[in-house]
């Protein structure tokens, strides 16, 4: 079985300048290589500056990488222009007020995929909207709403809806649930759950609570300075640490203050 | 002996749309010594609680209290100088985003040296030669900075907010104060830094006896903490109690669904299976529904929910709910 998603040393430098002449290279992440299978969760830990996000954004062409390739369905991503990208893979970002254009309302918002990157007519495009919107647990009738008259959980289901209306194969979520109160955080969690179970979506999700990593995800990247220190099934990575920084993270997250 | 006792306070403030409960009969008890965790979600009015400890209102809050007091003083009695001499005193506050509570254009030396009072001092008059600067070293020291020297020749943005956050801290005990409220410090901080500071707490609680009134909207990184905890839904106390009994032995609809939405405390749940989930959204303040605020999406809810439920209390653990969760409900559960 082909992976829908495969990585091959993909890496990141940032270049900086040091006034005119001196110029330094940051590294984002190192060359990494790794694969998911359809229909499959993956979740990428580490530490802050650990290079989670550069390789979200790597992965889903916000940023170009370094060097390497990126293969979907056998697919090198190199070969193909911007469009046809982002029909196979989309980003969520971590704050949903300051990603939905505030004086947009929410119909617009959902459609400006759809114009960018496809050749729809305007009634099939409305239809996809309210289609996306049902699919969110959200009503037609918000797609006239603009984003300050919703929640911060319905803010982050229109960015879900907004993901998932080109139809594609990857959703790549950068710590979507970790602004979100635990009484919504479920509920995302849930539809995220349902979504991927009805329309064998994958995903990648960058996240820090490993409680949450280990129930929804499948399998889990550790990131430590740019390097993956360990890639397995996330219940084997996490019942079984073998790397010091997964040891920590783990620690991190049970700390008791009294035996 | 309880430090603070608070029965019975209700803010309302004036909005556009009328004057609201923002926060409604909310107790709170927090014994000497003890660290009590605050738990509720955004707009639960915990902030609105801390303030009015505090003292500090604006224009168009009313506060009132059936009784508020800090150890023997009663708080209700004092004229507005007399209770900020008080809280100046005896309590403590440290917030979210410690890095703009601290003076962008001050080194830190200066700030702590400033927050340092000249009643601490101890010792002879031969030391009282840059006491103040000696003092801000031991403090930084004690709240865990390695490098105390260079640190207090920084200006805040030049350090984490891991390190500002202990600055607040140590500012924070300079004064010695008998409570120390945390509204949410540790929120949007990356977890290696937010155990540190949580340790911190711990650590001054345990050494210093220092009363901790811990504020956050996330029941998973306060319980591990508290000795004892209150939670809040809509500017209501929900349920309060012991640790053991509010973790282990929920009674209100409400704090049992924060417990199974986080993984963690829900040990036998299927992979990737749904989580436990509340439905519909928290109200904005304009439409709070009458009665148990938490009706409309309470699985339990039925007529006499329009009716604000009493306290009920047993052995010490509070809760407010027309129909409370049985305790063999929970065991099977
Ligand atoms: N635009 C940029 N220019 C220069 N360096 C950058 C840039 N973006 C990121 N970096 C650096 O790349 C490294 C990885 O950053 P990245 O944002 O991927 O970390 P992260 O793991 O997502 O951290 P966090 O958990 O804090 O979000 C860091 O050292 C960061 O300082
Ligand atoms: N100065 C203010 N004016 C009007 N409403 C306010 C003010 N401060 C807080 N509120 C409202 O009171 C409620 C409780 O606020 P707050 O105590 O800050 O909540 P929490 O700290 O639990 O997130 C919220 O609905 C908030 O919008
Ligand atoms: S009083 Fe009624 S609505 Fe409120 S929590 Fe109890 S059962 Fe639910
Ligand atoms: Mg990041
Ligand atoms: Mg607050």
């Amino acid at each position: 079985m082909i992976p829908v998603l495969s990585v091959n040393k993909l890496s990141k430098s940032y270049v900086q300048h040091h006034g005119l002449f001196s110029k330094k290279a940051i590294t984002a992440f190192a060359p990494v290589s790794f694969e998911l299978e359809q229909g499959k969760t993956l979740a990428i830990v580490g530490e802050s500056g650990s290079g989670k996000s550069s390789l979200a954004k790597a992965l889903t062409g916000v940023i170009t990488p370094s060097s390497g390739s990126i293969c979907i369905d056998g697919v090198n991503m190199a070969d193909k222009d911007h469009k046809q990208r982002c029909c196979q893979i989309r980003m969520i970002f971590q704050d949903p007020t300051t990603s939905l254009n505030p004086r947009s309302q929410i119909g617009r918002i959902l459609k400006s995929p759809l114009l960018l990157n496809t050749e729809l007519s305007e009634q099939e495009m409305d239809i996809r909207v309210s289609d996306a919107l049902r699919q969110v647990g959200l009503l037609t009738e918000h797609a006239q709403f603009y984003p300050r008259m919703l929640s911060s959980g319905q803010k982050q289901r229109v960015a879900l809806a907004r993901a998932l209306i080109l139809k594609p194969k990857i959703i790549v979520a950068d710590e979507v649930l970790a602004t979100l109160d635990v009484s919504v955080r479920s509920q995302i969690i849930n539809l995220i759950l349902d979504v991927q179970r009805e329309q064998n979506i994958s995903f990648i999700m960058v996240a820090h609570n490993l409680g949450i990593v280990r129930h929804i995800s499948d399998e889990i990247i550790v990131m430590h300075e740019g390097h993956i220190v360990e890639f397995g099934p996330t219940a084997d990575v996490l019942d079984n640490p073998q790397h010091t920084i997964t040891q920590r993270l783990l620690m991190n997250q049970q700390v008791q203050f009294r035996k | 002996m309880a430090i603070l006792d608070i029965r019975n306070l209700t803010i309302e403030l004036n909005t556009s749309q009328g004057r609201v409960k923002a926060v409604e009969r909310v107790n709170l008890t927090l014994t000497e010594g003890e660290i009590q965790g605050l738990v509720g979600e955004s707009g639960s009015g915990k902030s609105l609680v801390a303030k009015a400890i505090l003292g500090i209102k604006k224009d168009g809050w009313v506060v009132r209290a059936d009784r508020m007091r800090l150890g023997d003083i009663d708080l209700l009695t004092l004229t507005p100088s007399e209770r900020r001499r008080l809280m100046a005193n005896d309590i403590a506050m440290i917030f979210q985003e410690p890095s703009s509570h601290l003076d962008p254009t001050q080194e830190i030396a200066e700030q702590i040296e400033e927050a340092i009072p000249s009643n601490t001092f101890e010792g002879g008059f031969w030391q009282r030669f840059q006491w103040r600067k000696k003092r801000a070293v031991t403090l930084l020291h004690k709240v865990g900075i390695k490098d105390p020297i260079s640190v207090l020749r920084s200006y805040p943005h030049e350090l984490s907010e891991g390190v500002c956050q202990k600055i607040m801290i140590a500012m924070a005990i300079a004064k010695k104060p008998r409570l120390l409220i945390a509204d949410e410090p540790t929120t949007a901080m990356e977890s290696t830094t937010q155990i540190q500071i949580l340790k911190l707490l711990h650590k001054l609680n345990k050494v210093n006896n220092t009363s901790i009134l811990f504020i956050s909207h996330d029941i998973e990184s306060v319980s591990n903490l508290s000795d004892t905890l209150t939670v809040m839904y809509c500017g209501q106390t929900v349920e309060s109690g012991t640790r053991d009994q509010v973790i282990n032995h929920p009674r209100h609809p409400y704090t049992n669904a924060l417990l199974k939405a986080v993984p963690d405390f829900e040990s036998n749940l299927a992979h990737k299976s749904h989580l436990y989930a509340l439905p519909g959204s928290i109200p904005p303040l304009q439409h709070l529904p009458i009665g148990c605020r938490l009706g409309p999406r309470c699985p339990n809810a039925q007529k006499t929910c329009v009716q604000k439920p009493h306290s009920t209390r047993v052995k010490g653990h509070m809760f407010n709910c027309h129909f409370p969760l049985s305790i063999e409900d929970e065991t099977s559960s």
